[in-house]
């Protein structure tokens, strides 16, 4: 009579073992999924959070190329870029750096002239905030006109933004 | 014999209940292996293409400081008929657009297949290579020549 009542004993605990075995199985498996979910949603967050800093670059109204109150589409003008890049790289400053913080947020946004291939110095760094620590870059690339008002044409340019993902 | 039998069905049960759970076990890799952000990858492809047809188009060129777009309205309307060092329009508009696609598109490793169609002479003018089968972003910007006659540009980024 014990004899039999041991071995249903174990039975009931084989029955729990396997019981736990396949919850803790389960719920792993469900945290496994639900964690890969969470991380696709957080990269597609930050891929439309570097769509809007790039839109936002290419519509600054401080750098379009405005002909008596009209804009002209996807267009810098070259002089402004030049000012507002001296402005924004300037450690005195600050202030004004803080303002395009809250634009930009962490972000590296390059302006750089391709053709005509000759003389092709223009280079410029119009915003650069690089955090200590960060998880992941996404790039984006941009064609632009490049006004260029002293020799009255249009250059093709690109932006470049790299937006730094904490 | 009849216990024999029962254990033979339960053996069958299991095994489609094993089955079914290898293919869901697929099913789930095979969505959780989705590429991410391909909705967003498409809208930026597509604002690509636009800007980079638009910003291609108003490019002044050396040709008497001529921009792209006035450059392949003179091949659409005379062949070619503006001499540019030594080149008709339609060849030199060609390098240029040539060159400006291989600066951008091409540097940033993106596959594309550019095209002009309404006029025989910048129908000639094709760059990159067509995908039949890829996902594609593709734009088109209407030219207008002269009224009731325009040329198109398209461009298709493929993902």
């Amino acid at each position: 009579m014990r004899h039999k009542a041991q071995i249903k004993m174990f039975e009931t605990m084989a029955v729990l073992v396997i019981f736990f075995f396949l919850l803790v199985g389960g719920a792993a498996f469900y945290f496994q999924i639900q964690k890969s979910s969470m991380q696709r949603e957080i990269d597609k967050q930050q891929q439309l959070i570097a769509f809007q800093v790039v839109q936002k670059a290419l519509f600054l109204p401080e750098l379009d190329c405005s002909f008596v109150s009209i804009q002209k589409d996807n267009c810098f003008d070259k002089l402004k870029v030049k000012q507002l890049s001296l402005l924004l790289n300037d450690p005195e400053n600050e202030d004004f750096f803080i303002d395009y913080f809250n634009v930009f947020g962490f972000a590296d946004i390059k302006v750089t002239q391709i053709y005509p291939r000759v003389n092709q110095t223009f280079v410029y760094t119009l915003y650069k905030n690089i955090p200590d620590d960060y998880s992941s870059i996404i790039s984006t690339q941009s064609p632009v006109l490049l006004f260029d008002a002293v020799e009255n044409r249009y250059d093709f340019g690109i932006v470049e933004v790299d937006v730094y993902a904490e | 014999m009849q216990n024999k039998r029962s254990q033979m069905e339960i053996m069958g049960l299991v095994i489609i209940v094993i089955l079914v759970a290898i293919g869901m076990l697929f099913a789930i890799q095979f969505l959780l292996k989705k590429p991410v952000g391909r909705e967003t990858a498409a809208v930026k492809e597509s604002t690509l293409a636009a800007n980079f047809l638009n910003t291609m188009l108003s490019t002044t060129t050396d040709c008497f400081d001529r921009n792209v777009r006035e450059l392949l309205q003179d091949c659409a309307l005379t062949g070619g008929a503006t001499n540019c060092f030594g080149m008709s329009s339609c060849d030199y508009a060609a390098d240029q657009i040539d060159m400006m696609l291989e600066d951008t598109l091409g540097k940033w490793n993106k596959d594309y297949y550019f095209t002009i169609s309404g006029a025989p002479d910048v129908e000639k003018i094709k760059f990159g290579e067509e995908c039949k089968y890829c996902e594609r972003e593709a734009k088109i910007h209407p030219v207008p020549v002269r009224p009731g006659f325009e040329i198109s540009l398209m461009l298709e980024i493929y993902g």
